[in-house]
């Protein structure tokens, strides 16, 4: 290699240090019922000296490891490290929750402290941080990356992690969480697909026509600086008062509540991101490329389909990127008005001041918008062409 | 053939190609020149109808263009732009390809003629086939815009400063490489430039324009020694006689030259040192390699040890090099001779000052006269 390499990595010494501090704060809280405040366990309190002292010397190995140098050898040893923390911590929160609730009552909770929490990010800031330095070899990123996930959810769906108070809340509910889950991607799905259908075709029509430019980006400008709850409130009065003049539109579920009126905001907001990914993926295009086309004898069609198409839709995918992370949580306000998805928990617990119910709305909202994410970054990797990746054949 | 008959653009009120007659014979290379905004580039633009005419009728090949579809049209006219516009998502196979394909021709078929373009532009197609614009240099992505506008051997052929976004060095090579591809496929070009010293290498004949209209459409060498008005006089500028030396081919004037194998004995040099101070050297297979200078070799042990060596390249002119590229090298080297290799860099002969000065000197009387 000839690149001069740092020799310490900054993002993983973060990491590691705040990994260190996780050991400051308590581990696991045990409540008699979901509401009350309950008592706050550290690590040694709950694990032990012996395990809590395991912890602390990964985390120093960590730091030391992050601290000398910043190969690939040492990145691969981080990433292992990191891993280890992640798997020692899930399993000592099965552990630790089913010996505190052991012989107690069903409405007793134990819930996952803040030191859990902060474990989680700094593993996940230390493998962030050493990531770049494994973009070589990619079944290494992909273990690195990915054990984790794996472990948490062979975990998950073992039982191991049924006595953690968000599983327990879980169980209540389970019927009622995969119907919001399903809802949820049914709502911020089906507005992407129908915002994709309409924004591309506007997003070209912006760029064929001087004309439709201005009212095109106007329109989508102005609703992108509407709060999201205004527009969904926005939305209620003239749908209710259509379905009101027009009571045989409520059997087409047009109302002022529930999933149209969130469903049509999520759409609006879906629209910009796409319209101007679509225009400028197009406007970007050297010129002399599209001269050249017509000037070999390709039809206006032709022009499109084999030279604008493929060069412009890794930009209208990253668009589309953009509007599907956006919208997934933005579905979460739509639970407001009646819509449903995931964001019904997290309203139901801010209600209830049940934190665990939060989380439980809340987390499948991040994973699910990583796991958006990551499929529309491949999607735009794939449809790269080759030939503007930058190199090599 | 290609014949434009009152051809006239407006855009708007602005008229940008006024009533334009001319006629482009049949395998000739016909330059457009100007200042910018003269109409030269509309011109070329309305003849693949890329721009409609105002007015006026265009013919390519006898047909009117304007009863033939465009895209037609298009595909019987090679075309190259100065920014070559290849297709960043496809090799360079596929973008000298696209053609042939918009003609439907068979895979076979259109394999071999990419590798006979790129073999014809100079390239390795085992090499050059598979890459992507992005990985060729300024003078390859060239190269391939010129194969691709040839592909389908297209017997029109429209290039708008295909030269034009390269180094000075590198678009030298291109304009001698494709004088001499046009030597050999005698298309009808139509070329558009903004340098006279490619109009005058490359044209049969140069069309003047300045605001749309046709100044003087002649040879280069009659626009050189007779412009026909000021305009022209001031565009072709005050170095004519140096820029006409760009027309005349060294081949005429190469003589032999006293020369000497770098193994040849130190007595062989020496004779042939009594006849001549300066003696080029070839090496065994008759390659130029360096000269020798009869003063040195008196001091020297042998030929070799006397010899200053040289890469041909440097020292030497091509006897397809024109006679402004053989003077500049003299002038540059401040030399009385320069010695001429083919194209193996075996030595040919030599070319000396006073002989060009000599040819300079006849057509200067015979233009007078």
């Amino acid at each position: 290699m000839l690149r001069q390499t740092p020799n310490h990595d900054s993002v993983a010494v973060t990491g590691s240090v705040i990994g260190l501090f996780s050991c400051l704060f308590g581990w696991f809280t045990f409540k008699p019922n979901r509401l009350v405040a309950g008592t706050s366990f550290s690590l040694w309190e709950s694990a032990g000296w012996g395990i809590a002292a395991v912890i602390i010397m990964l985390w120093l190995l960590c730091l030391a490891l992050s601290l000398t140098g910043s190969g690939k050898k040492r990145a691969i040893l981080l990433g292992i490290l990191a891993n280890l923390l992640l798997v020692v911590t899930f399993i000592l929160a099965g552990l630790e929750t089913g010996r505190l609730m052991a012989g107690e009552v069903s409405f007793a909770r134990v819930s996952l402290g803040a030191g859990v929490w902060i474990t989680l990010a700094g593993v996940y800031i230390v493998i962030f941080g050493i990531r770049q330095r494994l973009f070589g070899s990619r079944i290494w990123l992909n273990l690195i990356s990915w054990t984790g996930m794996v472990v948490f959810v062979v975990l998950l769906a073992t039982g191991w992690l049924n006595n953690v108070s968000i599983m327990q809340e879980f169980m209540g509910r389970e019927e009622r969480f995969i119907q919001e889950l399903l809802r949820h991607i049914y709502l911020f799905g089906g507005s992407v697909a129908v915002a994709t259908i309409l924004g591309i075709p506007l997003g070209i029509l912006a760029v064929r026509s001087k004309r439709a430019e201005k009212p095109v980006f106007f329109i989508a400008n102005i609703t992108q600086t509407i709060p999201s709850l205004a527009l969904f409130g926005l939305l209620i009065a003239p749908l209710s008062a259509l379905s009101f003049a027009f009571p045989v539109l409520r059997e087409f579920g047009i109302r002022g509540v529930g999933a149209t009126p969130a469903i049509l905001a999520l759409i609006i907001y879906s629209l910009l991101p796409i319209i101007r990914n679509t225009f400028v993926s197009l406007r970007q295009l050297d010129p002399a490329v599209i001269d050249a086309g017509f000037g070999m004898g390709m039809s206006p069609g032709r022009v499109f389909r084999k030279i604008e198409m493929p060069l412009a839709a890794p930009l209208v995918l990253e668009g589309i990127r953009t509007a599907s992370v956006q919208a997934v949580g933005n579905t979460a306000v739509a639970a407001l008005i009646g819509a449903g998805g995931l964001g019904w928990f997290i309203f139901q617990g801010l209600g209830q001041a049940a934190t665990d119910l939060i989380v439980l709305g809340a987390l499948p909202i991040i994973g699910l918008a990583l796991i958006v994410d990551a499929v529309m970054r491949t999607a735009v990797r794939l449809a790269t062409p080759k030939g503007l990746t930058g190199g090599d054949s | 053939m290609i014949k434009l008959e009152n051809a006239t653009k407006y855009y708007g009120v602005s008229i940008a190609v006024d009533s334009l007659t001319m006629e482009i014979n049949q395998g000739e290379t016909c330059v457009l020149i100007g200042p910018s905004g003269c109409g030269k580039t509309t011109t070329l633009r309305m003849i693949n109808r890329l721009v409609e005419p105002t007015s006026g009728r265009i013919y390519v090949n006898g047909q009117d263009t304007s009863q033939i579809k465009p895209d037609q049209l298009r595909k019987s006219i090679g075309y190259a732009i100065q920014s070559v516009g290849l297709f960043p998502h496809l090799s360079v196979a596929a973008n000298i390809s696209v053609v042939p394909e918009l003609l439907k021709w068979d895979k076979g078929r259109t394999a071999e003629r990419v590798e006979e373009l790129l073999t014809l532009v100079g390239l390795d197609p085992a090499e050059y086939a598979h890459k992507y614009p992005n990985q060729l240099s300024g003078g390859e992505a060239q190269r391939i815009g010129v194969a691709r506008a040839l592909a389908a051997d297209p017997p029109t052929l429209l290039m708008d400063e295909p030269f034009g976004a390269v180094d000075p060095l590198t678009r030298e090579r291109l304009q001698a490489q494709f004088a001499l591809i046009q030597k050999t496929l005698k298309k009808t070009v139509i070329l558009v430039t903004h340098d006279l010293d490619e109009a005058i290498r490359l044209a049969d004949r140069i069309a003047i324009m300045a605001s749309g209209k046709l100044v003087q459409y002649d040879t280069p060498e009659v626009i050189l020694s007779h412009p026909q008005n000021k305009f022209v006089h001031d565009f072709v500028g005050t170095d004519r006689a140096l820029k006409r030396l760009s027309r005349m081919g060294i081949e005429s004037l190469i003589k032999d030259t006293p020369s000497i194998k770098v193994s040849a004995s130190m007595k062989e040099a020496q004779a042939i040192c009594r006849r001549s101070r300066w003696i080029w050297v070839t090496g065994e297979d008759n390659r130029l390699i360096g000269w020798l200078d009869g003063a040195i070799l008196k001091e020297a042990s042998s030929v070799s040890e006397a010899t200053v060596y040289g890469e041909a390249e440097e020292i030497a002119v091509t006897r397809n090099a024109t006679l402004k590229e053989a003077l500049s090298r003299m002038l540059g080297q401040g030399l009385k001779s320069i010695p001429v290799v083919d194209d193996k860099n075996h030595l040919l002969g030599e070319l000396t000052l006073s002989d060009i000065e000599l040819i300079t000197a006849a057509a200067e009387t015979k233009d007078n006269a």
